[in-house]
């Protein structure tokens, strides 16, 4: 290998090493990462680099199921109830809320539109605060 | 399904989407085998999170069951279409870890203090379980242990739990880009308390 040569692999080197945690956390741009990737195949100080990063990895998930194993039969113990099924009629309600609720406005647009319950409303109130005459003579 | 056979579908030692969807419809059929199915297929994944997060048995298994409860009870609020099951299970059980945490050390601790302390069960015997590890297993563990809640929640669900930056914001309430970078700094601590083991 040429003087050249070496320079540019050290150059490379030095280029590609503060991708590689990034990398491995897979933190990188898809094309940063062939980048990186290209550079490890032909370097084998990078490559070692990686197993290094990827390491630390699988250490924490092997030491998290080992640490942190729920004693024996636990899981079961802990189980809740199981939940009874929600009776037929409730589960038919929960079906047709979305009509309900669509009909209910319906209703109350269409009552809205023909002012039915707001003319209603006003002749009864009219007809509530209009005093009572006796019949004329 | 039991924990171990569940553990062969990957590392989080959850069901493949399709089984734990048709588990779903099942429940909300109101079959009850589901219900136990469902459980058996994320008890274990959500008690090792649990257990990551407080170090205490008791507190884990609090969480684990309030954990189910709650999403046994709240199942037909669940929408795939927003996120996959693991990630909306995990962020209950997550959210109840935090209020544990919160409760036990309100009274005694400031607010900003909560956010970098939590308790440590050091007068507990260890579990038969954990005096079983290596002693490579015991000195990772405790590289774990020694980070500081934020960033142990966010190297244990993307280690552990398998997750995205994305989803692993979602369980937390905090943005992808934050997730990354607490990622960063969890990886950068555990590779220098680990450097004679890699």
């Amino acid at each position: 290998m040429g003087i050249e040569a070496m320079e540019l692999q050290s150059d490379d080197i030095a280029h590609a090493r503060p991708l590689i945690p990034d990398y491995v956390l897979g933190l990188l741009s898809a094309d940063e990462s062939r980048r990186v990737e290209s550079h490890a195949q032909q370097c084998p100080a990078c490559r070692e680099a990686i197993r290094r990063e990827r390491q630390i990895e699988a250490l924490v998930r092997q030491s998290v199921q080992a640490a942190a194993r729920p004693p024996a039969g636990r899981l079961a113990q802990l189980r809740p109830a199981p939940r009874r099924a929600a009776p037929l009629r409730r589960q038919l309600y929960r079906q047709l809320a979305p009509l309900t609720a669509l009909a209910v406005l319906l209703v109350v647009v269409l009552l809205a539109q023909t002012g039915g319950l707001g003319r209603s409303a006003c002749r009864s109130a009219f007809f509530a605060r209009r005093p009572i005459r006796p019949p004329r003579r | 399904m039991n924990e171990s056979t569940s553990l062969v579908w990957g590392v989080a030692g959850t069901g493949p989407p399709d089984e734990t969807a048709t588990l779903i419809d099942r429940c909300l059929a109101g079959e009850q085998a589901a219900y136990v199915a469902l459980y058996d297929q994320y008890s274990g994944v959500i008690y090792r999170l649990a257990y990551s997060l407080l170090q205490q048995q008791q507190d884990a298994e609090e969480v684990l069951q309030d954990s189910f409860e709650y999403a046994f009870r709240r199942l037909d609020h669940f929408d795939p279409r927003k996120s996959a099951f693991k990630t909306w299970l995990y962020r209950i059980a997550v959210s109840r870890c935090h209020n544990k945490r919160r409760r036990k050390w309100l009274p005694s601790l400031s607010l900003q203090q909560l956010d970098d302390a939590e308790p440590k069960d050091t007068t507990a015997p260890p579990p038969d379980e954990r005096a079983a590890l290596n002693e490579q297993q015991r000195a990772v563990w405790a590289a774990v242990v020694e980070l500081s809640p934020k960033l142990r929640e966010v190297a244990i669900l993307r280690y552990y739990g398998g997750l995205h930056y994305g989803e692993i914001g979602e369980v937390l309430g905090i943005p992808p880009k934050t997730a990354e970078s607490r990622m960063r700094l969890a990886h950068k601590a555990l590779r220098e308390q680990l450097s004679e083991l890699v």
